[in-house]
């Protein structure tokens, strides 16, 4: 027999004006199982709460239902409060008669009557409440850091710094991302290598941190707390541990292919590190281009390495590793292919077989008519970088000749809902500016101008870079560019000035396009590896965009960086670091507890039509073979991971034969709700 | 076509290729069949069709009628096309593994509604509802076939909306009310109609269940209805359309045209029609990000 | 505030099932807010739209429910992703089957209402109160309904079967 205690709270007169609470009290009191009942002003205060748990303690209560406000307010008060007297806090429900009653009708006769019933429909639910127990799984307290950029490097230091373990997978021979082949960053103009490579080292040398240079993250199975990961380690030839970095190999190798980090303005060898400042200092070979490895001839980098630690037999090494966590940040790339009327641009580092065949057909046909002088961003950065291919002096790409005039367009891509991605790529307005101010210091008698269409700076000292752009001598035009052709040697830029309404042509020299930040071509397949959600763009999702924006949907692994949306570098190193919080709040013990209110099968009634599996959208449940005692095959039946189970129920809803239950909102209970609503509503 | 038909059962049973063949043989009276299990390749002549073989036989192979496999691994049946429709959700609904049974489909012209309206022939005086506007007169998914298979074409929608659903939905609201709870009166909930249909399969029936008792086990009003909505809304999508369930009933109630209804339904809103692909999922397990939802406020 | 509540011969009874996070938090913010609204309604907290079973809406109906209320986030909001495609796809197929069954599905209210939109909350229970309320009671399946022209089709029915 059920011993309930029913707890009204008159919450001062905020309940007690509109329904008349000794009445709801006495009507509980005589349901059945309902064996003690209270009256009180604030249930939520501190001796409210020593009533409670007196009342359960004296009277042995099993449930109680407290009829108050809603339970989002107080749920946890008295669940917990019902733990410390000796009860299951999943007996504990909260009827709600104050938000949904007493605050909305204003008839005392017609709140009553409601707030009876809704007491009435909880006391009959609580008697099929089961006293569930908090899971407890095991923890691997290591992270894995998907992405070796800005975001992986600060997430990485903050984790090792509070003694985690963590593994950084990279899949370019070095860390660095983005940020390495920046020239100076904004609003500071700092030099971007001169604030990202200490950094660079001392993630090298951490004794916490490992990092899987040239390694791609190939498949990620488990759950939260109980990751397995599967590396793969693509062979470099070269031995890690004895190569000293000399660059003897790769300043010797007779042949070059487009550099990817260089952006393709220059070529590197075959054998390589993307940029002096790389970490790890150490070589890989390109095995699609060289030519000991494809047809066995060449071979001279091994004949002039002095510590030997040239292999070319090496092959890819596949290594599975656990982890409890993993940050996703595997940043963004600038979008890949423009418009025809720009001059047919693409980058061209990407060669046809290293683009996606989505982005190859969107290729012009020939490159028969490209206009060499149009370049993206992070081409430009490259030409302004010190260590870049011209040496920091702004050299256009066609004959080398510095750019007398220079045109930099913003909003190639972004806000166009017809040919490109309809959001703002929001960091193209500061970097214009930067970029007009380096093409300014570097070209002192040089002219910029910018057509924008709006000015979006608002970060902290961002109005004030983008006015010092303009003090400098950028002319900021208001108007769109519709083409870009040949003009002799000069590109002819023809745009609009809406402020004064006319056609404006300028003839420059070289053309900077801010193209649209958009995810990596291949963040769709990652995310499937991963098994988190993403968005029509390819962005990564977060779990809630206004208040988690660093979960993904699937528990234990976080978003940081540009991969998730659209940031500048504060914004990404703030993410990070974010990310690492979450990851240490996740390791702070020793196990993980995990709430309860998970679905469970019954696995005889189970008749394996899979349609839970089909439904599930956390992909947690599994299908298991049951075996008898013998150790033979009995049948087959539906298993839900309680680690990856949310608690959505929609599970329940598609068994037909219900034999999968969500516990907390079992069929029982639902039904006792129903059923309990009979009374008249006056 | 039957000979066909026996030499490749006989075959089979022979090289110990399959365990049973399912099939239809004379039945009781001239005007019917009967379901026949042959299990020795010398029997295999008992086997015949014609438009008398109304009989669905995927039921045999749903897993509930346990007793009946046993100790079988491989099973032939001799299957016209609603059947097959059956077999395929059965298989796409992991009750049935494709390897485990072996179709020999049969061309169907048809089938005699009841065996009183048999009078030598199929005209359209005899031929059951189901069997207007099939297209599966040429059986879909076979391991073989008596003669060259033709390609047919079965994407498009089913053709014919059944005469009997457009007449009630032409009624008006309570007037259709009144048809369903007159023609209720009858139901004593026997269960025939679950237990005859191939796609019934739980373990626990939800009718069997007390804890709770969504559907009331006795014959009243509310345990009738309830027990009809629920059956239907478990076969939305899943229904292949034999009309066991109607043929069974001892009450002569129709009870496939809620199933009919919920199949045009289906057809309409999502453009499923379910039993032709091994790999579906019925549409309640599925959705579309714009799905309709003209009806949401 | 101060709404006075008009009480007629035949109040319907309501039932709502809605989701916890958006249409549950929507009418607490209606409670906050202190909007009015018709007293009809009993709701039934669940984690999620995609909880909603069919059966729910057939015991309601049968348990004396006059109306029943279906709620949750708007589609591409959910907090398990798609629990409310699930559930709009099964109530899309529920109505027509209780259409053909002879229910007015006029009695079963389907809407999206966020955690935000209090204001739609009370609107849509006020309207649906109306309409119920003028619809009548449920045909309770109990009733001794005897309709000439239904035991004629029915055993048309049978004559032509």
């Amino acid at each position: 027999m059920a011993k309930i205690g029913v707890f009204v709270c008159q919450c001062g007169n905020n309940i007690a004006r509109t329904v008349d609470t000794a009445d709801v009290a006495k009507y509980s009191s005589e349901q059945d199982g309902v064996v003690h009942v209270e009256d009180y002003k604030f249930m939520c205060s501190a001796p409210g709460q020593e009533m409670f748990k007196k009342a359960i303690k004296e009277k042995g209560l099993d449930a109680c239902i407290v009829s108050a406000c809603s339970p989002k307010m107080h749920e946890a008060t008295f669940r917990n409060a019902a733990e410390a007297a000796g009860l299951n806090p999943f007996k504990v429900e909260i009827a709600n008669i104050r938000e949904h009653c007493s605050w909305v009708h204003d008839d005392k006769e017609v709140g009553t009557v409601k707030s009876k019933d809704l007491t009435k429909m909880m006391i009959e639910r609580i008697k099929f409440n089961k006293p569930l127990e908090r899971y407890v799984m095991p923890l691997t307290k290591r992270a894995l850091i998907v992405g070796g950029g800005i975001a992986g490097i600060q997430a990485s230091l903050d984790l090792a710094q509070a003694g985690i373990e963590v593994h950084i997978v990279e899949r370019e021979p070095s860390l660095g991302g983005n940020m390495a082949r920046l020239s100076e960053t904004f609003p500071t103009l700092d030099c971007s290598q001169c604030i990202m490579t200490p950094r660079m080292v001392e993630v090298q040398n951490h004794p916490l941190i490992t990092v899987h240079a040239y390694a791609e993250l190939e498949q990620l199975s488990g759950y939260i707390g109980n990751f397995r990961a599967r590396i793969r380690q693509k062979a470099k030839y070269v031995i890690d541990d004895l190569c000293t970095g000399c660059g003897e190999c790769w300043e010797k190798c007779p042949f070059s292919t487009e550099s990817e980090f260089e952006m393709g303005l220059v070529k590197r060898p075959i054998i390589y590190i993307p940029f002096p400042q790389a970490v790890p200092t150490v070589p890989v070979i390109d095995n699609t281009e060289c030519p000991k490895i494809l047809k066995d001839k060449c071979g001279l980098c091994a004949d002039v390495c002095g510590p030997d630690c040239i292999d070319f037999t090496q092959q890819d090494e596949i290594k599975e590793i656990d982890f409890g966590a993993v940050i996703v940040a595997t940043g963004f790339q600038l979008m890949p292919n423009v418009y025809r009327e720009y001059g047919g641009w693409r980058p061209p580092h990407m060669t046809p077989k290293k683009l996606t065949a989505k982005q190859r057909k969107a290729l012009p046909r020939s490159d028969a008519g490209r206009l060499v002088d149009v370049i993206n961003g992070l081409e430009f950065e490259r030409l302004a970088s010190a260590s870049g291919p011209t040496g920091g002096q702004i050299k256009r790409p066609s004959d080398g000749k510095i750019p007398e005039v220079v045109v930099f367009i913003a909003c190639v891509g972004s806000r166009d809902c017809n040919k490109g991605v309809e959001y703002c790529s929001k960091i193209c307005c500061m970097y214009t500016a930067k970029h007009t101010m380096l093409y300014q210091h570097a070209v002192h008698h040089g002219k910029s101008y910018v057509f924008y269409m709006d000015i979006r700076a608002g970060g902290k000292g961002y109005e004030e870079f983008i006015n010092r752009a303009q003090d400098e001598g950028a002319q900021y035009v208001r108007g769109r560019v519709s083409r870009l052709t040949k003009k002799g040697d000069k590109i002819l830029v023809k745009g609009a000035d809406t402020l004064t309404g006319q056609a404006v042509d300028v003839e420059a020299d070289m053309v900077v396009l801010a193209t649209a930040m958009v995810p990596q071509g291949d963040s769709e397949q990652v995310a499937q590896t991963l098994g988190i959600g993403y968005d029509k763009h390819g962005f990564f999702s977060e779990q809630h965009p206004k208040l988690m924006p660093v979960e993904s949907s699937t528990g234990g692994i976080y978003l940081a960086g540009a991969c998730q949306s659209v940031k500048d570098i504060p914004e990404t190193v703030s993410q990070a670091s974010a990310t690492a919080a979450k990851v240490l709040g996740l390791f702070s013990k020793d196990e993980m507890m995990r709430d309860p209110e998970v679905a469970i099968v019954d696995q005889d009634k189970c008749m394996n039509c899979w349609d839970c599996v089909t439904v599930c959208p956390y992909l947690a449940i599994d299908r298991v073979e049951l075996k008898d005692r013998n150790g033979n095959f009995r049948k087959w039946a539906a298993e839900v991971n309680p680690g990856l189970c949310q608690g959505c129920g929609i599970c329940n809803t598609a068994c037909r034969s219900k034999s999968i239950e969500l516990m907390g909102y079992t069929n029982e209970q639902v039904y006792a709700q129903i059923t309990a609503f009979g009374g008249d509503i006056i | 076509m039957i000979e066909q038909i026996r030499n490749q059962a006989r075959k089979l049973l022979e090289d110990g290729d399959i365990d049973v063949v399912i099939g239809y043989a004379e039945g009781s009276d001239p005007a019917r069949t009967t379901p026949i299990f042959i299990r020795k390749a010398e029997d295999v002549d008992k086997l015949i069709y014609d438009p008398r073989c109304i009989n669905s036989l995927p039921l045999y192979l749903n897993k509930r009628h346990e007793y009946t496999k046993k100790g079988w691994i491989k099973t032939g049946i001799i299957g016209k096309g609603c059947d097959i429709r059956a077999i395929v959700q059965l298989i796409a609904e992991n009750q049935l593994k494709r390897d485990e049974v072996y179709i020999l489909g049969v061309p169907c012209e048809g089938q005699v509604s009841h065996p009183e309206k048999w009078d030598g022939s199929l005209h359209d005086g005899n031929r059951a509802s189901k069997c207007v506007g099939c297209d599966v007169m040429t059986p879909h998914e076979t391991d073989f076939f008596p003669g060259d298979k033709p390609d047919v074409d079965r994407s498009n929608p089913y053709e014919v909306t059944s005469p009997k659903v457009a007449n009630l939905m032409e009624l008006e609201l309570d007037k259709r009310f009144a048809f369903w709870r007159t023609d209720f009166d009858r139901c004593f909930k026997c269960y025939a109609c679950r237990e005859v249909c191939p796609h019934c399969s739980c373990n626990v029936c939800i009718t069997d269940e007390t804890t709770p008792s969504w559907i009331d086990p006795a014959a009243h009003k509310k345990g009738v209805f309830s027990w009809h909505l629920t059956r239907a809304m478990h076969l939305v999508g899943r229904c292949t359309g034999c009309g066991e369930c109607t043929r069974a009933c001892p009450m002569d109630i129709q009870v496939d045209l809620f199933n009919q209804r919920m199949k045009e339904v289906v057809q309409d809103s999502y453009s499923y029609k379910p039993g032709y692909s091994l790999e579906d999922k019925h549409p309640l397990i599925t959705y579309q990000v714009d799905d309709r939802e003209d009806f949401i406020k | 505030m101060g709404k006075k509540i008009e009480i007629h011969d035949f109040e319907p009874k309501i039932m709502a099932f809605v989701c916890k996070w958006c249409t549950y938090s929507g009418a607490d913010l209606a409670g906050t807010s202190r909007m009015d609204y018709s007293p009809n309604v009993r709701m039934v907290r669940l984690p999620c739209s995609g909880r909603i079973d069919p059966q729910f809406m057939i015991k309601a109906f049968e348990q004396g429910a006059d109306g029943v209320i279906i709620s949750g986030c708007h589609p591409g909001d959910c907090h398990y992703n798609e629990g409310n495609y699930y559930a709009r796809r099964r109530n899309t197929t529920f109505r027509q089957l209780m259409d053909f069954n002879g229910i007015d599905i006029e009695r079963i209210e389907f809407s999206w209402i966020s955690a935000a939109e209090a204001i739609k909350w009370t609107e849509v229970i006020d309207a649906f109160t109306e309409k119920v309320r003028e619809l009548g009671r449920h045909p309770q399946y109990n009733d001794d309904i005897v309709d000439p022209y239904a035991q004629f089709l029915v055993q048309k029915d049978q004559e032509s079967a």
